[in-house]
């Protein structure tokens, strides 16, 4: 008997931090959790598999177009056509989603009570599946309390959508411990909530078997469902499928040995031809980030916006419409230039002093942003204002003292290409 | 500087050394540039494709220089081409990068350019610079010293900001990105499906569904009674005009029945008679026309019998006609040629050319003899020369090599120079070590002055007793755990103290809503009544009858009710009196609990107390101010690294010491051993480098005089050798001779000739004896040919005579002539035999075509008579009208056919008769009536369905578009990709406008500090610039602006601003500006030269002679190096005195 347990499909959620630039692949990207969805039913439909388990949040709670469910019922329908079941319950999001309430589901779905822990036997494969959804976005409370002890003579499935005792970056919701989970004697569980899989305990099994595809920078690595081999009533193997179509990665470059910004990007190039390699038909969207100390920092961070494009254009030589350049961060640092600049004794040198000097006053910073910047926050919608949604506020001191951070380099390159060239 | 391979230079020199203004002079080619370009790879290294390795290759690049420091010192170096270690010593040890910085204060490349450097054009664009900020001040000052790009750059960030974004724009990068945010949000809404509405939508689908298939149902039963009657209607039309077929098919009974294609064999028959007719007749004519023809024509051509020879003959006439013209050239030809022989043959003194001359092989051994001859006498002329030229050179190296002094080798020399290199080692590391010193000492005061808590001494610091850092942090989790409990402690007693406050407070409400009754006061009440009755009984006990015993009695009963009506309240407020108990116990538990928590909250902090006086036991000292365990653990790991601070700075005085005593030894060895070797030389020297120095140009000295003497040497040698070499080849010419003579004569003896001829002589006549050769092979050639063509010619004429029999008439005509006409008479009768065949094989064909007509005349009478016999006719003309008559009585029979068959189509299943009689009995008027009635109801119903299958369609066109669609998502995703994008324009925008300000505000504040300096000096160097033109520069403000702009004051005391000077004189005005940054900045750094390129390229004499003064009392402070192509700027500069400025000339190189 196998099954597979998967969890946060987060439906039609969009992907984030994604910027547009001529030759990024936009069309491979769309639909990514859809796709990703897809994936999963037609491996189960061609592993033949006896069982499909969702642990919570089909759909993000806030998202309220119904053609999301629709196109959830249609995928169910398929596996419906090929004779597999599908256990499911809700999580934090889709707990208040009336895309949940209002959705007609067919009949090889189960959707377990939110009221109280309900069991679901398969009697010919001599499984019991115990879980209880979220009624509300927020519950506080252990559900596995209510949950019944094992049942003799079956192989045992908690499903259950905890954020555990805590996971960094994910609300505690549903607490619970790993002792309690074992108290009840089941043979696995199938926990859903945290995007990143884990495998927290083999006896019993307690399995996050991660998102089905990743949505942010944060969230890298290959993404996908657990499958689960059970013979003669043990568990026998566990495998994971890889379902995601974007793949998200944080792509580290050392910039220490290269004398010109050119050579990173030679050396760039090598290691996205590897990851081009490796792709399988995916998308790779990749954070670029420079370490290390060097020259070719400040080039970078003196003509930002050039760089930045010479990198994209580099991913759509090499990647051919697979690679997306999520965002590049340089942080790497300078080898001396700024100091060597700054012991000068020159009028730049001087400049270089005052920059110091105001990186240092915050209370002259933020008025000096409130001068520059205040309309153009008044104009930038709400929405993008949000840091926590990788928003910017103008005038906050944080993002002041980033764009500080570049203005020494910026004007050092200038001022040195500029003389260059008039010479 | 010197350069012993770089760009066009080879081991060539420029000596840089005096102070002030150094005058390079050079026209073009001649180095200026690359000198310049050496500068600057000697300061910061060779480019790595440098375009100066043309001339050697790039590992023999070097660029040797010494450079003095503001201090005296002084550093020699090499720089070489590569990747690193680029930097050497003379004697090829590496040099670190920082020495050599050392030396030019820490200047970059950048600086170097920026603020050294100067050229014609650099200065023109810094004027302009001038003029476009209008003079400002700080611009102005900002530009003198960064450059005049800065202006560039500042206009770049605004450009590039303003296309990012602006307030009120639409086109602008982030304008328009918020704007496609917006659509992308607000197509997301747009594309989203609500629940609720699919939900509606498919309810009214439902109800459609059911309304429609009524009205369908109703309409089908209409229809059907609609069209049976319809059908009777129809029927009753046809039922009529089948009634009148019947009536006229029976007047047409009498007539034949024909074929349906009767019609049509007559008229092909008739037609066919007709064609054959015409076409007999037609033939006749044309078979008579032809015959015509070929009786006009002749039967036979005797031409044609000698076809083939006249063919022939005609042929070989054109060829014929050519041999007439060449017959008589060949002749005077030949006829030249013969003369030329008999002339040749006079010149040669000969009759026949076999008297004189040998056979063709001793001819051409005479010939390759005599130019063996000339070969070897060419050689042996260039080898003589060669001889001369190296006899001289050998006697020249020779008088060299006698001049050159035998100088002292001195080997010992070498061992010196390793131990003076060692101990100039030392004293780098002593230098080095004093500078660690320095540092060591100021890191361990500044360590010690910023270790807190602290106000002992370093000695005293060391010896302090401190405690272990496993005790400091098992004291700080003593203490912790103790802050905690006591935390915990008073948590529980604030706890404890709300328990029962809250407690209190109920009980207090319960009071306050009503009095509640209590089982305590019950009892009090019921010992009260017991007492009573007590009373009671002890008046009766006194005898007193009831009577007697009233007080006592109501006191009784008023006791009794009291206990009763209190024993109700407890009955009836059951709850309140069992709630303010159980309060009242808790009250109790919680007062008793609150009295433990107390006592353990003091023991607790007491238990606190002790361990914090432990903790101030454990740090015995009053220098020391005790802190918290986390701070002390902190300041002890401090305190560890100022006492590390402080062995390391132990240590660097120790090896201070023992190197300085190294030194000290090794120098005064050293002195010993050179005073020794060089009594001659003013000993001792102060330090190990000068002596290195000293032992190192020794050194060299003797290295240079042994590799002269070495190459010279070598020269003599090879010389020598060559010399030797060349007298032996001249030998071998001399032997070559020799042999060369007796092969010669007897040769010659081959040759009857009356006197010995030189080899050349002979050469010359054997040549024209073979030109003889060639003219007489051409005269026979000549005359061969001739012969051919007149025996060619008589053979032709021969067969022309016999061919005149054929044509007698032209016997008189010439062979040519008669040639041409056979052939065109054989042509003529060609043709003619051509068309008599034609013409009788189209009388054969005409002849068949007519039998073919008149067999079809026959075919054609025969189908006509059985045509007659068919119809029953006489003649052909009669049969047309029968034909009409047979055509109306088949339409009739095929319409009484059809009407028949409609009616039975219109009977619903009933036979034929059957269905006649139903319409017998029927009536129109009724049908029409009926008909009309249910056609309004069918179209009622119809339009009902029509509305019902449109909005069914309607919603199921609404539902289908619900189907899964992604396109909310999908503008989700582009908003959200939108955001992003706007997101990283807001933080590029606030770069470029934060750089754009910064730049703004840090130009001020530069003025502000440097104003008062610059300007002074700048006022004394414009003065002197402009030959006195303007005496005076300053700051001030005008009228319209808010910051302050430069202005120069003329000598008759006018005011000028940028604006009203003349180009130049801007130019002079940066130039001023620019020396006094330089100037003030040599305060602070260590001075650099200033590099003028070709500077006074556009000055006037009178200005360019003001401006080499101006340089070269800068050039006092600071070295000027003027680079120029210009002759004038050259007797300008020597013109200057000599202790100021010196000129040095390049020559143009041979490149």
């Amino acid at each position: 008997m196998r099954f597979i347990h998967a969890a946060d499909i987060h439906l039609d959620s969009p992907l984030r931090g994604l910027s547009r630039y001529e030759g990024a692949p936009e069309e491979t990207l769309r639909g990514a959790t859809r796709r990703a969805f897809v994936n999963l039913v037609d491996r189960a439909i061609r592993l033949k598999v006896d069982l499909l388990l969702l642990a919570g949040d089909l759909y993000d709670g806030d998202w309220p177009d119904y053609n999301t469910g629709l196109f959830f019922t249609t995928q169910m329908a398929r596996l419906n056509q090929a004779g597999i079941p599908v256990v499911a319950i809700c999580g934090n999001h889709d707990a208040q989603s009336k895309i949940t309430r209002g959705l007609k589901l067919p009949s090889n779905v189960t959707m377990l009570s939110v009221d109280e822990p309900e069991t679901v036997h398969f009697e010919k494969h001599q499984v019991a599946i115990h879980g209880q959804g979220f009624k509300t976005p927020v519950v506080w409370e252990d559900l596995t309390e209510n949950y019944p002890q094992a049942q003799p003579g079956f192989f045992n499935i908690g499903l259950l959508h905890t954020g555990l005792e805590g996971r960094p970056g994910h609300a505690t919701y549903a607490p619970c411990t790993l002792d309690g989970l074992k108290s009840l004697g089941y043979d696995y569980w199938a926990l859903g909530h945290i995007h990143q899989r884990e495998v927290l305990c083999e006896e019993p099994h307690v399995v996050y078997p991660g998102n089905l595809q990743g949505r942010h920078a944060r969230e890298t690595g290959s993404k996908g469902a657990t499958l689960v081999t059970l013979v003669d009533g043990e568990l026998e193997t566990l495998e994971h499928l890889t379902l995601d179509v974007v793949r998200w990665e944080r792509l580290e470059v050392d910039i220490s040995r290269a004398q010109t910004a050119d050579e990173v990007l030679q050396s760039l190039g090598e290691r996205l031809q590897e990851e081009v390699a490796s792709l399988d038909d995916r998308v790779l969207a990749a954070r670029i980030i420079t370490v290390g100390s060097g020259p070719a920092h400040a080039e970078f961070v003196g003509r930002r916006e050039y760089w930045i494009n010479e990198i994209r254009n580099l991913a759509v030589q090499i990647g051919h419409e697979s690679i997306w350049v999520e965002k590049v961060k340089f942080k790497s640092s300078t080898a001396a230039d700024l100091e060597e600049l700054a012991s000068q004794h020159d009028a730049f040198s001087s400049l270089l002093d005052g920059l110091e000097l105001l990186s240092g006053d915050e209370d002259r910073l933020k008025a000096i942003g409130e001068d520059l910047f205040s309309e153009l926050e008044r104009k930038l919608p709400l929405a993008w204002k949000d840091p926590e949604a990788g928003g910017i506020a103008p005038t906050s001191i944080e993002s002041l003292r980033e764009a500080l951070g570049d203005v020494g380099h910026i004007l050092a390159v200038q001022l040195s290409q500029n003389a260059e060239q008039s010479r | 500087m010197h350069m012993p391979a770089f760009g066009p230079f080879t081991d060539f020199e420029l000596d840089f050394g005096s102070p002030g203004l150094q005058v390079v002079f050079g026209p073009n080619e001649s180095g200026k540039s690359s000198s310049l370009r050496a500068f600057r790879a000697l300061l910061y290294g060779m480019h790595r494709q440098t375009t100066d390795a043309f001339l050697h290759p790039y590992q023999k690049l070097a660029i040797r220089a010494r450079l003095e420091h503001s201090d005296g010192s002084v550093l020699d170096l090499v720089r070489r081409k590569g990747r690193k270690d680029t930097l050497k010593s003379n004697d090829g040890e590496t040099v670190e990068e920082a020495q050599l910085t050392r030396f030019i204060g820490n200047l970059t490349e950048e600086v170097f350019d920026r603020l050294y450097g100067l050229d014609h054009r650099t200065l023109a664009s810094g004027g302009k610079a001038l003029l476009a900020e209008g003079g400002k001040v700080g611009e102005s000052l900002f530009a003198a010293n960064v450059g005049p790009a800065f202006r560039v750059v500042r206009e770049q960030l605004r450009k590039e900001a303003d296309e990012l974004w602006r307030p009120r724009g639409r086109t602008q990068a982030l304008n328009a990105t918020i704007g496609d945010w917006k659509d992308a949000t607000k197509q997301t809404k747009e594309a989203t499906l609500q629940v609720s509405k699919f939900e509606a939508l498919q309810a009214e689908l439902e109800e459609q569904e059911s309304l429609a298939a009524d009205v369908r149902e109703e309409l089908a039963a209409t229809r059907a009674r609609l069209e049976k009657l319809g059908n009777q209607k129809k029927a009753l039309q046809s039922w009529a005009r089948y009634k009148e077929l019947n009536l006229e098919l029976e007047e047409l009974s009498d007539c034949p029945d024909l074929d349906e294609d009767f019609s049509r064999r007559r008229e092909e028959a008739h037609d066919d008679y007709k064609q054959a007719m015409a076409e007999l007749t037609r033939l006749k004519t044309e078979h008579s026309q032809l015959d015509q023809k070929l009786q006009s024509l002749p039967k036979e051509w005797p031409v044609l019998d000698a076809a083939d020879a006249i063919e022939n003959l005609y042929r070989r006439a054109s060829r014929v006609e050519d041999l007439l013209t060449e017959i008589p050239v060949l002749e005077a030809e030949l006829k030249h040629l013969k003369e030329q022989v008999q002339k040749s043959r006079v010149d040669l003194s000969l009759a026949e050319e076999s008297d004189l001359f040998p056979n063709s092989s001793i001819r051409a051994e005479a010939g390759e003899l005599a130019t063996e001859h000339l070969e070897l006498t060419r050689r042996r002329a260039s080898l003589e020369e060669n001889l001369t030229k190296l006899q001289s050179r050998l006697a020249r190296l020779e008088a060299q090599k006698q001049e050159l002094n035998e100088s002292a080798e001195m080997p010992e020399l070498q061992l010196l120079l390793q131990r003076a290199r060692n101990g100039a080692n030392w004293e780098s590391r002593l230098e080095q070590l004093r500078g660690e010193y320095k540092a060591a000492r100021n890191a361990l005061d500044s360590g010690l002055q910023s270790l807190p808590f602290w106000s002992g001494s370093l000695d005293q610091l060391k010896s302090l007793s401190v405690p272990s850092l496993e005790a400091v942090d098992q004291f700080a989790q003593d203490l912790q755990s103790a802050q905690l409990s006591l935390q915990r402690a008073r948590q529980e007693r604030d706890s404890g103290v709300k328990k029962l406050e809250k407690n209190r407070a109920e009980l207090a409400g319960m009071e306050a809503e009503g009095a509640v009754p209590s089982p305590e006061h019950l009892e009090e009440l019921r010992e009260a009544r017991g007492r009573r009755f007590e009373d009671v009984i002890a008046v009766w006990d006194a005898g007193k009858t009831p009577k007697q015993s009233q007080g006592e009695l109501a006191e009784f009963r008023g006791a009794v009710e009291r206990a009763d009506r209190h024993s109700d309240d407890i009955a009836r407020n059951a709850d309140r009196v069992a709630r303010r108990a159980s309060l009242l116990k808790l009250g109790d538990e919680l007062a008793s609990d609150l009295a433990q928590l107390e006592t353990r909250l003091k023991e607790t902090q007491e238990a606190l107390d002790t361990l914090g006086q432990q903790w101030q036991q454990l740090w015995d000292s009053e220098l020391l101010t005790v802190r918290p365990p986390q701070e002390m653990r902190r300041w002890l790991e401090q305190r560890k690294a100022v006492l590390d601070r402080q062995r390391e700075f132990e240590l660097v005085q120790k090896e201070g010491t023992t190197l300085d005593k190294q030194r000290q030894d090794a120098l005064d060895g050293l002195v010993k051993a050179l005073a020794r070797y060089f009594p001659e030389v003013d000993l001792p020297f102060d330090n190990l480098t000068q002596t290195l120095e000293f032992l190192d140009k020794k050194l060299t000295q003797a290295n240079e005089a042994s590799g002269k003497r070495a190459t010279l040497e070598q020269s003599l040698t090879e010389t020598r050798y060559e010399l030797d070499e060349a007298t032996a080849k001249q030998q071998q010419v001399d032997q070559q001779l020799a042999q060369w003579q007796p092969r010669w004569e007897e040769t010659l003896a081959h040759f009857s000739l009356h006197k010995q001829p030189t080899p050349q002589a002979l050469r010359a006549t054997l040549q024209d004896y073979e030109e003889l050769q060639r003219l007489m092979q051409a005269a026979e050639n000549a005359e061969e040919r001739l012969n051919r063509l007149l025996t060619e010619r008589e053979v032709f004429e021969l067969q022309a005579r016999e061919l005149v029999t054929v044509l007698p008439e032209l016997a008189e005509q010439t062979p040519v002539a008669l040639a041409q006409h056979l052939h065109s008479r054989l042509l003529q009768a060609r043709e003619e035999s051509k068309k008599r065949n034609a013409l009788q094989s189209e009388l054969e064909e005409v002849e068949k075509v007519r039998g073919e007509a008149r067999y079809k005349l026959q075919g054609a009478q025969e189908r006509v008579g059985q045509l007659l016999t068919e119809a029953g006719a006489a003649a052909i003309e009669e049969l047309p009208a029968l034909e009409r008559k047979v055509a109306q009585k088949r339409h009739l029979l095929q319409l009484q056919h059809e009407v028949g068959d409609s009616l039975r189509a219109l009977s619903s299943g009933a036979t034929l008769d059957e269905f006649c009689s139903t319409l017998a009995s029927l009536s129109a008027e009724q049908l029409e009536l009926e008909l009309e009635e249910l056609g309004q109801t069918e179209s009622e119903l119809d339009s009902k369905r029509n509305r019902h299958s449109q909005r069914i369609g309607e919603l199921n066109q609404m539902l289908q578009q619900m189907d899964g669609s992604d396109r909310a998502a999908e503008a989700a995703e582009k908003a959200a990709q939108l955001m992003t994008e706007g997101v990283d324009l807001v933080a590029q925008l606030m770069r470029l406008e934060l750089a754009e300000h910064i730049l703004k505000i840090e130009i001020e504040r530069y003025r502000q500090a440097n104003e008062g300096p610059i300007l002074k000096r700048s006022s004394h160097y414009f003065s002197q610039l402009t030959c006195g033109e303007y005496t005076e520069l300053h700051s001030a403000f005008q009228d319209d602006s808010e910051e302050p702009v430069l202005e120069a004051r003329s000598k008759s005391g006018r005011t000028v601003t940028v604006d009203g000077m003349s180009e130049g004189t801007r130019d002079q005005l940066y130039l001023s500006l620019r020396l006094a940054t330089i100037e003030q900045r040599g305060e602070d750094a260590e001075p650099f030269p200033f590099i003028a390129d070709d500077l006074l390229v556009h000055f006037d004499r009178e200005r360019a002679m003001a401006t080499l003064r101006v340089l070269a009392e800068f050039g006092q402070k600071n070295q000027v190096l003027l680079f120029t192509h210009l002759d004038r700027d050259r007797e300008l500069a020597e013109e200057l005195d000599s202790e100021l400025a010196e000129v040095k000339c390049l020559e143009r190189l041979a490149l």
